[in-house]
């Protein structure tokens, strides 16, 4: 029962990614795909704690997770680092 | 591996693949490219390589892109569409479908699916690698290279015989990466 929980739940993860992905790949701004990746590294982390209580593996699922968490706020750190910089430039040489 | 999890992984990985190409502007390819990397590494560590599933984390996800970030805030040239942030919605009306890239990729693609046939299932017991090489790891790595971790025994015991010169490749690769980064620390 609980397998199918967890199966089930993984599942519906997966297929919420799919309206993060929507935002990601068709987003109008560069804000609203950066948002789109940092919610999918999210479920992402999630979705790793889950497969490894599907493994029987919890333990060593965790530490990837934790890791990916970490990477995953490093990236929208630089990206949106990047973003202001060049805001910051335009309105100089403007 | 999980059949469910693993066909709606592999389509987002498709549709990742696709948007790369797609999207205009470079630092939104990049954060695109970003998520199909985060999706590859879902899907290994679903297969139950986890190891495989850290290293796409560590260098697909995190060095990769932040490296792709770094070149494009050193670049000068850019389009306006970039800074707007705004995708062109007539980006492909104004080129045409280019069909000796479009035909390369696709004689590719059949002919990795030709090769993929002689492949052993996943996780035989019974295939090739998992009789002869990974039982002789098994048995003989820690006493041949007295390293505890099977995996970096033969990654860098194994493979630096095996392969020529594959520590030489190792070598240039970080000379290279400390000359490209001591570059950049004097210049700002």
């Amino acid at each position: 029962m609980m397998a199918y929980v967890v199966l089930g739940s993984a599942v519906a993860l997966v297929i919420f990614t799919f309206l993060c992905l929507f935002r990601v790949v068709g987003g109008p701004t560069v804000l609203d795909r950066i948002v789109g990746v940092n919610v999918v590294g999210a479920k992402t982390t999630v979705l790793l704690v889950l497969i490894g209580h599907i493994f029987d593996n919890v333990s060593m699922f965790v530490d990837i997770a934790i890791a990916y968490a970490m990477l995953n706020f490093i990236l929208s750190i630089g990206v949106t680092k990047f973003f202001l910089r060049r805001k910051i430039a335009r309105s100089d040489g403007d | 591996m999980i059949w469910q999890i693993d066909l709606f992984l592999l389509i987002l990985v498709v549709i990742c693949g696709f948007g790369t190409v797609a999207t205009r502007g470079l630092l939104s390819s990049t954060i695109v490219f970003s998520a199909y990397s985060f999706l590859m590494c879902l899907l290994y560590a679903e297969m139950g390589a986890v190891d495989v599933a850290f290293t796409e984390a560590v260098v697909g996800a995190g060095i990769s892109t932040i490296f792709f970030i770094a070149a494009l805030f050193r670049s000068t040239r850019r389009s306006p569409l970039i800074i707007r942030g705004v995708d062109d919605p007539h980006h492909f009306k104004d080129q045409g479908l280019k069909l000796l890239p479009l035909g390369l990729s696709f004689i590719t693609g059949a002919l990795l699916f030709y090769g993929m046939a002689d492949f052993p299932r996943w996780g035989d017991p019974g295939s090739q690698p998992n009789t002869h090489v990974s039982a002789y790891y098994i048995k003989n790595a820690v006493r041949e290279t007295h390293v505890p971790n099977l995996v970096t025994a033969v990654l860098g015991d194994y493979r630096g015989y095996d392969t020529m010169f594959e520590l030489v490749v190792i070598y240039c690769a970080g000379v290279s990466v400390v000359s490209i980064l001591k570059q950049e620390g004097e210049e700002s």
